[in-house]
This record gives C-alpha cells, structure tokens and sequence, in this order.
C-alpha cells in the first residue's frame, strides 16, 4: 500500500477520480466510473459500499464522473458492509493495477523482424481499493472494468489463470488516448534473432508492477518492461525495471507492486 | 475331612502374587509404558512436522505425512516394547503371518478395501477436497482411510464408498485440473443461418467475464434432429466456477438469442396426410409437440382420421 501521506494526492487533471475524498456523518457520495457504478455512506459505525456492474461486458467505457446523491445506481446492486469502532472523515480511493497477469492480444498481428526492435505501448484497466484513515489494508479492492479470465499456458494441464484485454499495442504516444481507468505500459522489444518473431499474445505481469501517474497530464503508467529475444530456440530475456518510466515524463509515485516474489519468469516460457 | 478354606485360597493366589512380584510383570508393565510414551511421541512428532513443514503440503498430504510419522513411530515403540515383554520378535511375526491369512480369509472384502486403499492412496487419483465422481455418486472427498473413502455430495450428505470400489471403478476427478469445459446443447431452427448463430454464441461468451477468452469456445454441430439443429456450445472456464458458468450462461444464451432475433423452436413435426380414399381429404399436422404425437397419433393414423 502506498507509503506516500495521504495529502500527496492531489488532482492533477481531469483524469483523476481518485485521491482523499471527506464524508461528513451519514454522506452518501457516488460515482460512475466507466461501467461500474458505485456509492459510498458513511456511519458512525459503518462504511457502506453499494455498486453495479453489467455482467455484459460489451464496450469498454472510458469515461467517469461523480453522481447526484438523488441519482439512483442501477440495478441490480450489491451491498457491502464494514465496520468501525468509530468512522474517520478521511477516505483514500486508490487505482491499483490488477491482482493477476494480464494477457494482452494485439488486435492485429504484430511482427518483429529480426535484428530489429521497438516499443509498443499496452493499456490494462485498473482496480479501485480504499483505504481509510489509520488502516493500512483497503475495505475493498475492485475492479473497475471486469476483464475475461483466460488461460494463459502451453496446453490445458498447464498453465495460469489470468485477466484477457485486448490492445492495439501503439507504437506512438501521441496515438495513446489518455483515460484514468487504465494505465500505461512501455514494452521494449529487442529481436537479436535470426528468424522475425509474431507477438500473438503477451502475459503482463502487472501485479509485479509499481503504478506511477504523470505529472504532465493525469496518466498512469506502470513501470517499462523489456524483452530481448537473442535465439529463437530459447524464451526471451525479460527484465523488468522498477523505476519510473522514461516515455511518461515527470510521475509520482502511487503504489508498489502487489506481488514482489516470483512474476519475473513465470509468464515469459510461452511469450511469444 | 474339614475343608481347609484359607489354605486353599493361598494356595490359588500363591502364583499370581508370585507373578505380580516377579520381573516378567516388571517387564510387562515396562513394555505398557514404553508403547505408551510412543503413542505420545508418534502424535508429538506428527503435530509437530504438520504445525512446521506441513503449512506448504495441501489437505492430501498431511493426512499422508501425518499417518506415515505416526504409524512409523508408533510401530517402532510397540516392537520395542514386546521386545521388552520377551516376547520373541520372529515367533510374534510368523504368528502374526498366520493370523493374517486366517483373517484374510475370514474378511476378505475388509482385506480387499483395506489393500485397494493402500493402492488408492499410492496412486493418488484425487486428493482431499477434490469433486469426484464414481458411477452415479458424486461429491467432494472429505477423507481417504484405510478400508473407505468419504464424500459429501452437493446436497451436504454423508457418503462412505469402499475403497475396492473405488479401484474397480471409473474415477472422475472434476477439479483435478484449473480449467474445464462446460459443454451445453443448443437447439436451432432449420431456418437459422448458423454461421449468425456462431457469430452470436462466440459473442455473448465474450461479454461473460466468467468464460475463458483462451481456450476458445467449441461450436459443433452434433446432429440433425427431427425439428432442429443440435449444437453443442463448449466454453471454458476456472472449474470452481463451473455449476455457475453453466447455470448463468444458459440464461445468457436465452438472452442473447431473443436480443440477436434467433429463436429456439419448439419440438415440431409435419405430417402430409395423403387420403387413400375420396372420403379422406388430405391434410397437414404441423407444429404439434412430439410428445403429443407419440401420445395419440399411431403409424395407422390415415385409418384413424377423421378428417
């Protein structure tokens, strides 16, 4: 969880729904972000979370706004309920990334000929946690948009679980559109090979990613990836940095990866 | 001749308190003590490797460890005290051999069960908390024992299969692997485009979160039936989740279909009814489900007619 105060958070652009957010005793404050929609009441007592999500997951919506408290949610809802000794003021909403891998599918084929290489950036929808004040574990942890599970594995005895997403996989930052529900993330291709590689599908490992957000426009990014290919009779290098990434300018930190044991190697037998 | 009764009494008594003070009953009661402190120890030692290094073993294999160390333990202490009794180790095994083929004999189907749940536990065709399912009987394992194996069915009832029962049998494990298909039959028109109806099938498993994108849906037509297609629609998903992906995905299905204006036709047969005779006019039964023909209408059905 974060290790930065809480006032660090301020808005930065539009982008941002998240940040420290007061409740007086008994408020409701509600939100529509992208195809969740979802309240929060404070009690004396008790946090109470009330949210919707379609179970169609059609288009992927990347707008968000805050609701009038008359403003109905959809239904049908689900209601979560938590309890305190005494509620604080103070509410934390958060972006995390994802609590497993993400499979990214370019959606048209993406070829790397030998010798060559390049940079693709891949968006991934986030999570939405809250934290109150003097807890250092979230109330909830949610994703704002739901991806499809997949199975991410040379045959169906072997394998992993994880999210599905696809990507157009942009090659120009000026084509990324910025929206506050995903974040961004540089992957760096290097092809010292002999034979031109096809990128089918690739496993991100976002949940050993720390999330940063670009003091320039909002955006969040997670750290760069970088694989390097030297053979095609063998899996790909990959490395992962934990600094910031170059490509997103001047960022702060959000929020340290979710899983620091393990996620370096298990994803890359099968990159490619 | 006057019965002398306290004489008699010593007499009969004289050996077991000769016996009660004598070393064999040390022996004997040393032996006790000594199979009773490794009871203790083979149940310390079990408690203590599960509490360490049994936190990384799953449900299977602490009840194997935890058997194993004791059983180990425990047997060891109970030859040692025999040992300690003076018994004599070889003759107690040769009779104990022997006592093994008269009970074998006696109880072969407690023999049969107790040597298929060895083999069952050696081979390991499912673990602890695994969903099985054996002939018409299925549920999760709750424990593998020696002589049976326990399950609780979805209706949280309690099952005790014989293990010999279990090695004649066809085991299906349901959870051994992550991922499993959920296959579902669906009923089309003849007059559906199919290729519109796989279009529609692949799309409404895209939107439920709950299906894998990978591996992809199965479309295969089955067969031709009397009034419809048959399609069998195959998506995988996590095997925890399978009883809710096919409950909600049928209902997903129904949905889908009324929204993309594909129907899913009743039971229907058409009859061309050809009078053999002026009287008879000719006449065509259609839309009637089948189970109402074959309730009333019989292979004479132009003699029957009325029409």
């Amino acid at each position: 969880m974060p290790t930065a105060p809480i006032s660090d958070f301020s808005p930065i652009s539009d982008l941002q729904w998240w940040g420290e957010q007061s409740f007086a005793l008994g408020q409701t404050r509600s939100w529509q972000l992208g195809s969740l929609w979802l309240s929060i009441t404070r009690d004396r007592y008790e946090w109470r979370l009330e949210y919707h999500r379609s179970k169609r997951i059609g288009s992927y919506n990347q707008s968000w706004q805050p609701l009038d408290i008359e403003q109905p949610l959809p239904q049908p809802t689900k209601l979560e309920r938590y309890l305190f000794a005494e509620t604080q003021a103070k509410l934390l909403l958060l972006p995390r990334l994802a609590d497993r891998s993400m499979v990214v599918k370019p959606i048209n084929p993406i070829f790397i000929p030998a010798g060559q290489q390049g940079q693709l950036y891949v968006s991934t929808p986030l999570w939405l946690s809250a934290l109150p004040s003097r807890q250092s574990n979230p109330l909830f942890d949610l994703p704002i948009i739901r991806p499809n599970d997949t199975w991410f594995g040379p045959d169906t005895l072997k394998g992993e679980i994880c999210y599905a997403t696809p990507v157009f996989g942009r090659t120009h930052l000026e084509d990324l559109s910025v929206s506050g529900l995903w974040a961004v993330t540089p992957i760096h291709f290097r092809n010292r090979s002999s034979q031109q590689l096809q990128l089918d599908r690739m496993n991100l490992p976002v949940d050993a990613l720390p999330l940063f957000q670009s003091l320039d426009n909002g955006q969040l990014w997670t750290s760069e990836i970088e694989v390097t290919q030297e053979s095609h009779l063998r899996p790909p290098k990959v490395r992962i940095h934990q600094h910031m990434p170059q490509p997103a300018g001047r960022v702060r930190f959000i929020n340290p990866p979710r899983n620091n044991e393990g996620s370096f190697f298990r994803m890359f037998d099968s990159f490619f | 001749m006057k019965f002398d009764f306290l004489n008699e009494l010593n007499q009969v008594l004289k050996p077991i308190s000769g016996f009660l003070t004598s070393s064999r009953m040390a022996d004997i009661l040393s032996a006790i003590i000594l199979i009773g402190i490794g009871f203790l120890i083979a149940k310390l030692a079990r408690h203590t490797v599960l509490k360490t290094m049994g936190r990384r073993f799953n449900n299977h294999q602490r009840l194997i460890w935890g058997r194993g160390i004791f059983y180990l333990i425990f047997v060891l202490f109970f030859f040692s005290g025999l040992r300690e009794a003076g018994f004599n180790l070889g003759v107690f095994l040769g009779a104990a051999g022997i006592l093994t083929v008269a009970i074998g004999f006696a109880s072969q189907t407690s023999a049969s069960n107790l040597i298929s749940g060895l083999f069952l536990i050696g081979e390991g065709p499912f673990e602890i908390g695994d969903y099985i399912r054996v002939d018409a009987i299925e549920g999760v394992v709750l424990s593998i024992d020696l002589l049976s194996v326990k399950l609780r069915t979805l209706d949280n009832i309690y099952i005790r299969l014989p293990n010999e029962q279990l090695i004649k049998s066809p085991v299906q494990n349901l959870t051994r692997f992550q991922i499993r298909r959920v296959p579902i039959t669906i009923a089309v028109a003849y007059g559906e485009d199919i290729d519109r109806v796989r279009k529609a099938l692949l799309e409404l498993a895209a939107e439920y979160a709950l299906v894998l994108d990978e591996p992809k849906p199965d479309i295969l037509i089955q067969r031709f039936r009397d009034s419809n297609i048959e399609l069998l629609f195959g998506v995988w998903t996590q095997s925890d989740h399978f009883l809710q992906v096919r409950d909600e995905m049928h209902e997903v299905i129904k949905d889908g279909f009324k929204r993309h204006g594909i129907h899913i036709p009743l039971p229907q047969i058409t009859v061309h009814h050809i009078a053999p005779s002026a009287d008879l006019n000719s006449a065509q039964f259609s839309l009637l489900p089948e189970e109402l023909i074959k309730g009333r209408l019989r292979p004479d059905l132009p003699q029957k007619s009325k029409n």
